[in-house]
């Protein structure tokens, strides 16, 4: 299997599992993005080009507890000091698998929680989040 | 500080989002199924007493209501304030290490009047709290 990383043009989307400790009232809060695990310098996204929104969910150790939230790349670039890489990941067998890539302060947190869009809320069962992104 | 039985209306909203805040102390390691750390009682000290001493301090010398935050617990084991009012947005982080002071960011919701550093959890901080109130 070769998967090597591509560029990821400014218009694609890229989706971003939220966990439901973070939804208030279907707001997102900015504690939401970070980078993780601990230590680590980037923030894990899927590409659109290689996934589906309901599969980024069903990545997830317990689906059903998160919801999903699209970014697009040329606005997460514009926050400061964020990049965005495809970084594929073969031993999960994620080709998606992308990093926004760069300290996650409190300015960037709260700007990438101003240009998210909710594509699947919390708690909505998998096939109807697929008929709604159809 | 006032006893807990004739807490004023403005420091006894304070005192109900610490005391609703106080189930994040229960979230076990990899609470978010990503490797999340669990909030360590001493971080969630630090942000409870900056949160009421800050509140008392608005409200006793200045007149002035502190507004209800969210606090958050963040992946890294840190914990979020954020105030998200008509015209002002306000994230505070308190990290894990005791000794580190805390990040915060903050601005009208547009991106202007912008307030961004480092501060002392300990001090009294009241501009901050003034400009949020503004």
């Amino acid at each position: 299997m070769d998967w090597p990383a591509e560029p990821i043009p400014d218009e694609d989307r890229l989706y971003y599992r939220v966990h439901r400790t973070y939804v208030r009232l279907d707001e997102i809060e900015p504690a939401a993005f970070a980078n993780r695990p601990k230590g680590s310098k980037s923030m894990s996204v899927d590409g659109e080009k290689y996934t589906s929104p309901e599969e980024t969910r069903a990545r997830a150790r317990k689906p059903i507890e998160n919801a999903v939230v699209q970014f697009v790349a040329g606005q997460v670039r514009a926050v400061p000091g964020q990049k965005v890489e495809h970084s594929p990941d073969l031993l999960s067998g994620n080709r998606s698998h992308s990093d926004v890539i760069g300290e996650k302060t409190p300015e960037v947190r709260v700007h990438l929680s101003r240009i998210h869009t909710l594509v699947i809320p919390l708690g909505q069962d998998i096939h109807e989040a697929k008929q709604s992104n159809l | 500080m006032f006893p807990q039985a004739v807490l004023p209306s403005p420091l006894k909203e304070i005192d109900e989002v610490v005391e609703s805040s106080r189930r994040i102390l229960e979230l076990k390691h990899d609470w978010d199924g990503e490797g999340a750390s669990p909030i360590a009682e001493s971080t969630w000290r630090r942000a409870v007493e900056f949160l009421r001493g800050t509140a008392y301090t608005l409200w006793t010398k200045h007149n002035l209501r502190m507004e209800r935050p969210s606090l958050v617990p963040v992946a890294d084991g840190s914990i979020d304030l954020h105030w998200k009012l008509s015209n002002r947005e306000l994230l505070v982080n308190i990290p894990t290490a005791n000794d580190e002071w805390a990040s915060y960011y903050g601005d009208n919701r547009l991106g202007g009047n912008t307030v961004r550093g480092k501060l002392d959890t300990g001090a009294p901080n009241r501009w901050l709290f003034v400009w949020l109130t503004e």
